[in-house]
């Protein structure tokens, strides 16, 4: 069981440890590494709309896996859990979606297209905008929960289509380049594939401080109830 | 509790704001040798700031959503305790 202690030391932690790997993480990605020869600047946008859409996938990840304990177990901790990444990967989403776009219009010449990738990325987010919004507007906690698990695992389907889009169907969508099937970042010079690897860990770190937050509030939350109608 | 986390991240946000400034100002000149030599440093910058921008600006508003939140849920718990001890007693 997670104290409030020990959960305000470790989100200090991390806090700590992820506002150092954010002006790391800018010196690699603006200062030691050198231009793209294709994509010049722009080419800058990767190091943190790659970031984003890990953290989506962790998100689910975490996200659907609590939501599978909490019908397992039924403990509300489960479903505490699955919610707070569930609501922490939207926002990461949608810095996706809105990064994405920003490379788009200078690469392509255009901010959207109705590529394979972008299409299931959307998707996604209207998934998880499902999700809090059955969060919201179911009043039973029990029943919001089991149907929440549910659509968490239906979301979790489209994770492995949105990776794997850029190989089933043509598009415009660049290739992965870092989990790719020719071999782990096989298409990434050193330089580029540390400054890469610097900000996934720093923001990795990011949503560690986001998750414990959220999931902190959610306990709260349950307090509250529970000193208001007396179960605690 | 609101107040005081707000005052802590203050300086770590003007401290980044400051450093990614220098950063942009000081160029492309630090940035390893450029492949192509007509690829302008800053064409298209105006896409990489909007872009990080909307990162960090996201990234920090929720974070400080999420502080407000549970300052104002743990103010509502030590009410309720308050009342509570004194309806026991």
């Amino acid at each position: 069981m997670i104290t409030k202690d020990a959960l305000s030391k470790s989100q200090n932690a991390l806090a700590a440890l992820a506002a150092i790997g954010f002006p790391v993480s800018l010196y690699f990605i603006f200062v030691a590494t050198p231009l793209d020869a294709g994509l010049g600047f722009t080419q800058k946008i990767f190091y943190f709309h790659v970031p984003c859409a890990w953290i989506t996938y962790l998100a689910f990840f975490i996200g659907s896996g609590s939501g599978v304990a909490y019908l397992s177990k039924r403990s509300r901790h489960w479903d505490h859990l699955a919610h707070a990444s569930i609501e922490v990967g939207t926002v990461f989403t949608t810095l996706v979606l809105v990064t994405g776009p920003l490379w788009a219009r200078p690469t392509w010449g255009t901010y959207w297209v109705w590529d394979a990738r972008l299409t299931t990325t959307f998707v996604l987010w209207l998934i998880e905008i499902a999700y809090l919004l059955l969060r919201e507007f179911v009043e039973e906690p029990e029943k919001a929960a089991r149907f929440c698990a549910v659509l968490g695992l239906l979301g979790a389907l489209d994770v492995p289509v949105i990776h794997f889009s850029v190989v089933l169907w043509r598009g415009l969508h660049p290739e992965a380049v870092v989990l790719s099937q020719r071999g782990f970042a096989s298409g990434l010079p050193a330089d580029f594939l540390m400054a890469l690897v610097v900000s996934l860990a720093t923001f990795t770190l990011l949503f560690g401080v986001m998750l414990s937050l959220r999931y902190r509030i959610l306990r709260a939350a349950e307090q509250i109830n529970d000193l208001r109608y007396g179960a605690g | 509790m609101e107040n005081h986390a707000c005052a802590r991240l203050r300086p770590a946000f003007v401290f980044l704001v400051l450093f990614s400034c220098i950063l942009f100002a000081s160029g492309q000149a630090w940035a390893g040798d450029t492949l192509v030599g007509d690829v302008s440093p800053w064409k298209n910058a105006h896409f990489v700031v909007a872009a990080y921008g909307a990162v960090w600006l996201g990234a920090v508003l929720y974070i400080l959503h999420l502080l407000r939140r549970i300052g104002a849920l743990e103010r509502d718990i030590a009410r309720l305790r308050a009342e509570r001890e004194r309806v026991s007693s």
